[in-house]
């Protein structure tokens, strides 16, 4: 369980994110929805402890996370960022594989049980057949399935989302989004996620925060935050509501 | 559908094991194919049979196997050419390492072992203590160690000019390298317009030679390449995901901050230990890493021992061109910028074409 109180965060003097304060549930799919700006992805950051609240705290399972070595947060959770760019021509296996490092000592050779829990992963995102390819050389959709493969490998009790779908074409989005749900319920993972695409929100969520200039604009059951006036307000979009299944965005 | 992942295992580790084994073994013989060609060319001619005998009988301190030989034989292979080929390949190998680890910390592959001003500054601290020796009286500052704590120098500069909040960001130590080395070479302009006719000592210095090795070169050199190559190897691991970026090296478990330490320390020391001894030898820095990664891929566990063996083996061959080709001799850096250049172009258009935008 996650527990944020009071965490205000600068960069300089701006202060990014107001006194946030909320928890996240184990097993859940937690998502993060708000205008360019809103501070989505640096409360992510907070979250996978690479930035630190200028005040407040944050707790993971009861741990503050500055504590957290590292090693120890690797084990914790795993974290897919906007635009990861590799530059060097790792194969797609070797790529997946260092999804296995938190859980390997220095120089430790991979068990047969890395290679296994490797290649259920590649299998789960479609990417095996890529396995010899050089992650250079694939499109932005397949270099976010390796990414998500390499998040299952890591076989962490939290796995953090930063629009992680975004190049991936619908099939493979919506086949993403089935496979995090599919570990919910089996494997009691909790899911924080950024999404765009509304639509989406709504059918693979639990909770949804609305953020809205660094500060909570409504927080809570997916159908209490999905609503047409929050949406139209907070998006300054227009959209029409379909009971049961959503929304539907007018242009 | 079991057995089709055991085959792909198999497969897998088949495949790499066969590369490293077939590139090692390769490397292995052209290694020793060119240190016996090497040492036996020369201006002077000596034979293979008392090439052996003055390598032995000095390794094992034998003087019935060196009284059968005169004086100079013995000095001309002992004290010119042995340390001359030795530093020769741990120079360029020291440099090919450096810029392997160079490429990954700063995420960068166009860097190399200069990137981060190291050589320029060296190439400062040499132009001072030449420019002293020839105009002041009294000097006799060696020009090795004042290279060497140039680059030292530089070095801490430039990581404590890219901090920010405590914090080494890659592209800072880019940027701050070149801003630095602009303003040293500079100096080193101001220094070369000052000693007036006497500028070819400090020209001659920086177009990257080895004709001065001696032993005492060697015992800088060899140390500080060994250590700067074992220690990294150790780590390799931790570099792969470094070369990731810092995010994704601390969500993988790598501590960014101090592996990048340990990184820039081990490859900054290999260049300020090589360019002190030899100037500035352009490309095998640049070049190797690439060759390397097209067999190998892009683990460092690999690419960094084998960089070393390249390396050393391409700036042998070279130094031996350099010193036999003509009457007089080329420098070597002449020899490596010019045929590294278009080498590294067609590395570079070739990967261009492979690439998505």
């Amino acid at each position: 369980m996650y527990k944020i109180s009071n965490v205000n965060f600068f960069i300089g003097k701006r202060l990014i994110l107001k006194d946030l304060s909320f928890s996240i549930r184990q097993g859940e799919i937690f998502t993060i929805i708000g205008p360019n700006g809103s501070g989505k992805t640096t409360l992510l950051k907070l979250l996978t402890g690479f930035y630190k609240p200028s005040s407040g705290e944050i707790l993971l399972d009861g741990i503050d996370i500055r504590m957290m070595t590292p090693k120890a947060l690797s084990q914790k959770l795993s974290v897919i960022s906007q635009n990861v760019n590799i530059q060097f021509p790792f194969t797609c296996f070797e790529v997946v594989m260092m999804g296995r490092n938190p859980k390997l000592a220095n120089n430790q050779k991979p068990s047969k049980r890395d290679m296994d829990v490797v290649i259920w992963a590649m299998e789960k995102t479609n990417t095996l057949q890529y396995w010899d390819r050089l992650i250079t050389e694939l499109s932005g959709g397949e270099k976010q399935r390796i990414m998500l493969a390499r998040t299952l490998a890591q076989e962490t009790p939290y796995i953090l989302l930063d629009e992680a779908f975004s190049d991936m074409d619908m099939h493979y989005v919506i086949k993403s989004m089935k496979l995090l749900r599919e570990l919910v319920e089996q494997k009691g993972v909790t899911v924080v996620n950024i999404v765009h695409d509304l639509n989406l929100v709504y059918h693979f969520s639990d909770s949804v925060l609305l953020l809205n200039g660094g500060k909570i604009e409504r927080l809570g059951h997916k159908v209490e935050v999905m609503k047409k006036e929050n949406i139209e307000k907070t998006f300054k979009i227009r959209v029409e509501s379909i009971k049961g299944r959503g929304m539907l965005i007018l242009p | 559908m079991e057995n089709y992942y055991k085959h792909l295992q198999l497969e897998y580790f088949r495949k790499n094991k066969y590369r490293v084994w077939i590139a090692l073994a390769a490397l292995t013989i052209l290694m020793i194919a060119t240190f016996f060609t090497s040492i036996n060319l020369g201006r002077a001619y000596i034979g293979p049979r008392d090439i052996a005998y003055v390598i032995l009988g000095r390794l094992f301190a034998r003087e019935d196997i060196l009284s059968l030989l005169d004086e100079t034989t013995s000095a001309i292979i002992w004290d010119i050419r042995l340390p001359r080929i030795l530093c020769a390949f741990f120079v360029g190998g020291g440099l090919a390492v450096s810029g392997t680890i160079f490429q990954s910390v700063l995420m960068n592959p166009m860097a190399d072992s200069y990137t981060m001003g190291v050589s320029t500054g060296a190439a400062f601290g040499a132009s001072i203590a030449i420019y002293l020796n020839i105009m002041a009286m009294g000097f006799a500052i060696p020009i090795t160690a004042a290279a060497f704590l140039g680059a030292v120098l530089t070095l801490c500069i430039v990581m404590t000019l890219s901090k920010v909040r405590g914090y080494l960001s890659p592209v800072n130590l880019i940027l701050s390298g070149i801003i630095v080395s602009s303003i040293l070479s500079a100096g080193v302009t101001l220094i070369k317009n000052a000693a007036g006719e006497n500028v070819g000592a400090i020209v001659g210095w920086m177009m990257g030679s080895l004709s001065s090795s001696s032993w005492s070169e060697v015992f800088l050199v060899l140390p500080v390449t060994a250590l700067g190559t074992l220690i990294p190897t150790y780590f390799a691991n931790s570099l792969n995901l470094l070369s990731l970026g810092d995010e994704e090296a601390r969500f993988l478990g790598v501590d960014p901050e101090k592996s990048r330490r340990i990184f820039l320390t081990a490859a900054s020391m290999i260049t300020a230990a090589c360019v002190s001894v030899s100037g500035i030898i352009g490309f095998v820095g640049l070049i190797v890493p690439h060759m390397l990664r097209l067999v190998l891929g892009a683990d460092n566990r690999k690419l960094i021992p084998f960089s070393m063996l390249l390396g050393g083996e391409l700036l042998l061959v070279a130094d031996t061109v350099a010193r036999v080709l003509l009457r007089t001799e080329i420098p070597v850096g002449v020899i490596t910028t010019m045929l590294g250049g278009p080498f590294f172009l067609f590395i570079f258009i070739r990967k261009n074409r492979r690439r998505y935008v």
